[in-house]
């Protein structure tokens, strides 16, 4: 579904990921694991478009989105859940879903308006609430709501527990559950890490800037080495 | 007391329409457009060879200049600030304040070429005037306030209630969120600019009376302009409607007891006090919004 083959990036003369290839297929729970800095967030602003690549290719259902402007995504399946959540935060919860659904007809809108409603029944409690005043969780939830409104094949998501209560986390991590149940192929950008290779199929680790070690999470999980080496949990 | 009140509101009218549009394309583009006031010249003789070259009923006029004003603007996204936005990083707002004032040089400048340094004026759309409550006004500054009424009401509904206005807010609040969601950013800066542009032609066109075509004409708008911005908070698009009023209100009252050659020292004043009290305007807040 998603492949990259030898992506690398850079601000200006700084370059902050290295020759990453990696691929997340249908179905499939994929997690790029790492510490702060290692380039995980801008491999992802790249499959989104949001930052260009200096080399490399993206490849999503088998065409070649290398470079392709954000906008076109949505349309195309693929819904980016940033760290910044990149909310609308004058306008209701309500717009903000109804804005998630912006290339949907008003029928698929309102089908997918019940969907979020029932994955996270909060936010149909605080519709006419403005975004900007809600806590952090709620508006993780706003945020991945939102991104759920066009239907996308992929969900991409960039830290969803950061900054949330463990409570919130776990709500957060329950609707991923859910969406992985329907068949929804995930990718998600962590640095929680127990809580994410429990969820998730397979992981990517990534240091500074170069994806180090790949596998399975379950093999993962036992790796003492790794887990000292790269994650800090000794 | 009542006198000053409708004076200030036809007064405030327009100036509210103008700040509306410098707003949304604060709000929306981040752009300081200071060459707003030449869009309103620009409107002046729009309204002018409208009405007096080629005849037309007034309200075609308006609608002309609207038109004339959008094309202007989406033509100025388009060719300038398009270009300008794919090389310009962190010195965005500052590169849009210095390219908008050379716009606006350009277009003084053109239009004293073309059509030399005279005045244009005309004494009256429609004649007559129109009293209530014992006050009497133009019938040109009634219906310039109506129209102004009017078109902000049609705008808050369209940014508020349709689809491509939400788009709009969307994209002032957040554009990479508007991204995400698959808003096409060029399509809604176009809109955008041409809608500021547009305002400020129909409002040139409606004051024509009042303010004679001429190229610097613009200028004094500007200032008020601004004036509504600062005191209202940038980007402000709700606020800027009664901001409009309130300049339109101090400009009233200094001219009724100070003399006409004061306003702008009594306005600006007023705007510096009410800066030092509260930085952000009036209504800042710290929820970055260009319309509540």
């Amino acid at each position: 579904m998603l492949r990259l083959e030898n992506i690398s990036a850079a601000y200006g003369y700084l370059q902050v990921v290295w020759d990453v290839s990696l691929e997340v297929k249908k179905g499939e729970a994929v997690s790029i694991l790492g510490l702060n800095g290692a380039g995980k967030t801008t491999v992802l602003k790249v499959i989104a478009g949001i930052k260009e690549p200096k080399g490399g290719k993206v490849y999503f259902d088998g065409e070649d989105i290398t470079g392709v402007s954000t906008d076109k995504l949505a349309a195309k399946g693929l819904a980016f859940i940033p760290e910044e959540r990149n909310l609308f935060n004058a306008m209701t919860v309500y717009e903000n879903l109804v804005m998630g659904g912006y290339t949907k007809d008003k029928v698929t809108v309102n089908r997918n308006l019940e969907y979020v409603h029932s994955l996270f029944p909060r936010l149909k409690e605080r519709d006419k609430q403005l975004v900007g005043t809600m806590s952090g969780g709620e508006r993780q939830m706003v945020a991945i709501a939102r991104g759920l409104m066009s239907n996308p094949q992929l969900v991409m998501l960039d830290e969803p527990s950061m900054g949330l209560s463990p409570q919130n986390t776990l709500v957060v991590f329950d609707a991923l559950q859910k969406l992985r149940e329907e068949g929804t192929t995930i990718l998600i950008v962590e640095q929680n890490v127990n809580t994410t290779l429990q969820f998730v199929d397979r992981a990517y680790i990534m240091d500074q800037g170069r994806i180090v070690l790949s596998g399975d999470s379950e093999a993962l999980r036992k790796d003492d080495s790794i887990q000292k080496m790269y994650l800090g949990m000794g | 007391m009542v006198n000053i009140l409708i004076t200030a509101l036809l007064r405030g009218g327009m100036y509210s329409l103008m700040a509306v549009g410098l707003s949304l394309v604060y709000g929306v583009m981040n752009v300081a457009n200071f060459a707003h006031g030449e869009q309103y010249m620009l409107g002046t003789y729009f309204g002018y060879f409208c009405f007096m070259g080629l005849g037309l009923n007034p309200f075609l006029c308006f609608i002309l200049a609207l038109g004339g004003g959008f094309f202007i603007g989406a033509l100025t996204e388009v060719v300038i600030f398009s270009p300008l936005r794919k090389r310009s990083g962190r010195n965005w707002l500052m590169n849009t304040f210095l390219l908008t004032l050379g716009l606006s040089m350009i277009l003084k400048s053109g239009t004293k070429l073309l059509f030399g340094n005279s005045y244009r004026g005309i004494t009256s759309y429609f004649k007559g005037t129109v009293s209530l409550a014992g006050f009497s006004a133009s019938k040109d500054r009634v219906i310039a306030f109506v129209i102004a009424v009017v078109v902000i009401a049609v705008v808050m509904v369209f940014l508020n209630k349709s689809k491509f206005g939400r788009a709009i807010r969307a994209v002032s609040m957040d554009a990479t969120g508007a991204q995400l969601v698959g808003i096409k950013l060029k399509r809604i800066y176009i809109v955008t600019f041409g809608l500021s542009c547009g305002f400020a032609a129909l409002a040139g066109a409606a004051l024509l009376s009042l303010t004679p075509a001429y190229p610097s004409n613009g200028t004094q708008v500007l200032y008020a302009s601004w004036v509504v911005l600062i005191l209202v908070g940038l980007g402000n698009v709700g606020g800027s409607i009664v901001g409009g009023i309130l300049v339109g209100l101090l400009e009233t009252i200094c001219i009724q007891y100070l003399g006409a050659a004061w306003q702008d020292v009594f306005a600006l004043s007023v705007v510096i006090l009410i800066l030092l009290v509260k930085p952000n305007g009036l209504f800042g807040k710290g929820v970055k919004s260009s319309v509540e």
